[in-house]
């Protein structure tokens, strides 16, 4: 919900750890929101700084802010003519000079190369225009390879100033991808950049996970001719051989304290959920119907684990304790429900339902209720995950004629693709962030 | 003849001698009798005072002896006269008796003359008939002999036509023994054939990025399900059915049960399902009598589809249990 702004106030740029005081500007669990309009005019390069590079953070930035959902971006080339050649931070500003603009935002900032070409400091301020008030200025320094995630804690920065929570854009996102006939394992950043290809084995590669310590990814992968789960740190070194149980090995979900392991295991015949410990040893079959159970998620609290079961027929989502007893059904709408994630804050799981012979993601409350649809009439849409956060769901989708993974608002709002790849991306795996 | 005649008068002559001398005898016999008689007498003579009476008596009984002596010779000699006469009658009975008995034997002679002729004709009669009988076997037995003669005759006909027909069996036998062999030849050149067609239906598959090279053969054929299902449709146990016969052939064959599913659905679900289908599949050729340890099931989720169409054609193509070889 937008606040109302007042205008008019000068203020003067001395220090850049003013104590700023986090006000939520938007709640983004409102059906709808408006999204704040930001005014970014263009970044200075300070003295020998190369112009292009002061104009690819800018660049950065500017998607960072149109990617979180929460704002509309005026950037310079929008903003009439007077202002678009204004760049950088002004010792002085006049307030009714930026009116004129339409924003309620201003986020200015310039960039230093220092004189080695090796290191690299960005400084921004954020003003809001219509309180008229000095909101947070900070500089970062940082080698030039970093220029990124300098950037994107500038974005997190802001949005944590806009409504309350630091944003995810230092988040990574694991999928798998084809290559030609084979899926291979693959990290983005948040905002699709910086694409990085882990696995190069040629083989199936399913359903990456993040371990919770952000270093490495699990997978399932067919290498020895078996579905068992692999560990291969985010340089796509140290593969690792972790759960080869005969049968079925597959999607594992570390629980909260990262002591346990609920994966699928298919050694009795059919996939049960089984808890293991960090070593991938002393399996614990929870699951005891006479179905196929799939694809565990924990509870953030670390007490209860969703999965799939067809015990009722067809598939659907339960909840039981982490010891396996204490099961409840979730899911009663719709004839094929799977993929369940349980949302960070623990209120809400995110799950694929099939509707009308088409897959969409949906969202309930874990006591059942609140059921939302976040996806309608654009393709098949699957493999919902949370990010850190909680106010993004990624998933994959082939509204394009080809799967890809897409993120979006955890409303349903402001569904875009993550990277600007070809496709056949699936299972999309959110990291945590990345300090 | 003559002799015999001669005895027979010489015999009559002694019987008509011995007739005349026998009376004499007889006569000499009766007198001891009345000599007794006299005796007794003296025994009836009593004491004194008697004495005359018994002197009279006695005169009156000499006098009664007397007369008594006299009717006693007369009685007497009537008596021989009678004892004559019944001689006399005697043996004039043993004459006529003896005549009799003569005629009698004559007769009798002349009836067993009779008779024996009468059993020499009855003898020759029998052994007319005898003759008569053995004649007749025999002409029996001729028949009977030219009877069995004719059957042997025809037997041995027969027997020649069996041979024929036998050897004409045995022929045609030998020819079909010959077909049979060469059809079984045939067969198990087929057999050897379809061996080798089974040999020569393999073909290696390199699943890039997994281990091992496998084999695949258009013989063992895929099973195919309903959507989200896992049971075997009662067709596809019929091809359960022949691939396990003839995997029944191979028996060092070691192969690999994939479970497959259509593009629908997610990635992790129908791994599960996948898993579910190969090893339903897997039980089921179990039960048809494959060894456990010559089957493994392997979950491929949706992740390598038949037909890479999205359509229900290519989704029901894609909803499958393949089989590969592991090892021959």
């Amino acid at each position: 919900m937008l606040k109302r702004i007042l205008l008019l106030f000068t203020i003067l740029f001395l220090t850049f750890l003013l104590p700023a005081e986090a006000r939520v500007y938007i709640d983004i669990n409102a059906p709808t929101f408006v999204q704040i309009p930001i005014v970014l005019p263009k970044w200075k390069p300070v003295d020998n700084t190369p112009p292009t590079l002061s104009a690819k953070a800018y660049e950065i930035l500017k998607n960072d802010l149109s990617l979180s959902g929460f704002f509309r971006v005026i950037d310079y080339s929008r903003l009439p003519t007077q202002l678009q050649s204004k760049e950088g931070i002004p010792s002085t500003l006049f307030l009714q000079e930026w009116m004129p603009a339409g924003g309620e935002i201003l986020l200015a900032g310039e960039t230093f190369l220092e004189s080695n070409g090796l290191r690299l400091r960005l400084k921004f301020h954020l003003i809001d225009l219509v309180e008229q008030k000095h909101l947070v200025g900070k500089e970062y320094e940082g080698p030039l390879q970093s220029l990124r995630t300098m950037v994107h804690r500038i974005a997190d920065e802001v949005i944590l100033q806009i409504t309350g929570e630091r944003g995810v854009h230092n988040t990574k996102i694991a999928y798998a991808a084809f290559q030609g006939e084979n899926k291979e394992i693959f990290i983005a950043d948040f905002d699709g950049a910086d694409i990085k290809q882990i696995t190069q084995n040629r083989s199936i590669n399913l359903s990456p996970t993040w371990t919770p310590d952000n270093k490495k990814i699990a997978f399932t992968s067919y290498l020895k001719r078996n579905p068992d789960v692999y560990l291969i740190d985010v340089d796509g070194k140290n593969l690792q051989r972790f759960a080869y149980y005969a049968g079925l090995n597959a999607s594992p979900s570390w629980s909260p304290d990262g002591k346990q392991i609920a994966l699928m295991l298919g050694m009795e015949g059919k996939s049960d959920i089984y808890l293991i410990d960090v070593k991938g040893n002393n399996p614990k079959k929870l699951t005891k119907s006479h179905g196929n159970e799939a694809s565990p998620t924990w509870s953030p609290d670390g007490q209860r684990i969703a999965f799939v079961s067809d015990r009722s027929g067809s598939p659907q989502i339960y909840v039981m304790s982490k010891d396996g007893s204490d099961v409840r059904r979730l899911s009663y709408e719709g004839s094929y429900n799977t993929n369940p994630s349980w949302s960070p804050k623990g209120d809400q799981i995110a799950f694929c339902g099939r509707v009308g012979g088409r897959f969409e993601i949906f969202s309930i409350g874990t006591d059942g209720t609140g059921l939302q649809r976040l996806t309608s009439n654009s393709g098949n849409n699957e493999s919902p995950c949370w990010s850190p956060d909680g106010r993004y769901i990624a998933f994959s989708s082939n509204r394009m004629g080809w799967s890809k993974i897409f993120i979006m608002n955890a409303n349903g709002f402001n569904q875009r693709p993550l990277t600007q790849s070809k496709g056949g991306e699936s299972s999309p795996s959110w990291s945590k962030r990345f300090e | 003849m003559i002799k015999k005649s001669l005895s027979i008068i010489i015999l009559i002559m002694c019987l008509g001698l011995i007739l005349t001398g026998c009376p004499k005898k007889t006569v000499i016999k009766e007198e001891p009798s009345v000599k007794k008689a006299e005796e007794l007498a003296p025994e009836r003579e009593r004491p004194a005072k008697l004495e005359a009476e018994r002197a009279a008596k006695e005169t009156k009984e000499v006098e009664l002896a007397r007369i008594k002596e006299e009717e006693s010779k007369r009685a007497l000699a009537e008596k021989e006269l009678a004892a004559e006469r019944e001689r006399a009658a005697r043996l004039e009975a043993e004459r006529k008796e003896k005549e009799a008995r003569e005629l009698a034997r004559l007769k009798e002679e002349e009836a067993k003359r009779a008779l024996a002729e009468k059993e020499l004709a009855a003898e020759r009669e029998r052994v007319a008939r005898l003759e008569a009988e053995r004649k007749e076997r025999e002409t029996k037995e001729l028949a009977r002999l030219k009877e069995e003669e004719a059957k042997r005759a025809l037997a041995e006909k027969a027997l020649q036509a069996e041979k024929e027909r036998a050897a004409k069996l045995e022929a045609e036998w030998a020819i079909k023994e010959k077909e049979l062999k060469a059809k079984e030849e045939e067969a198990k050149r087929a057999l050897a054939e379809k061996e080798k067609e089974f040999e020569k239906s393999l073909v290696v598959k390199k699943y890039p990025g997994i281990e091992g090279e496998v084999l695949e053969s258009k013989l063992i054929k895929d099973i195919h399900f309903n959507f989200d299902k896992y049971d075997i449709r009662p067709g596809d146990a019929e091809i359960l059915k022949e691939n396990a016969a003839r995997l029944t052939k191979h028996p060092s064959v070691k192969i690999q049960v994939e479970g497959h599913c259509d593009e629908r659905g997610t990635i992790e679900y129908n791994l599960a399902l996948g898993e579910r289908r190969a090893n339903n599949t897997k039980q089921y050729l179990i039960s048809l009598g494959i060894a456990p340890d010559r089957i493994s099931s392997i979950s491929y989720g949706r992740e390598r589809p038949l037909d890479p169409g999205h359509n229900e054609e290519a989704w029901a193509k894609n909803r499958r249990a393949h089989t590969i070889i592991l090892s021959k």
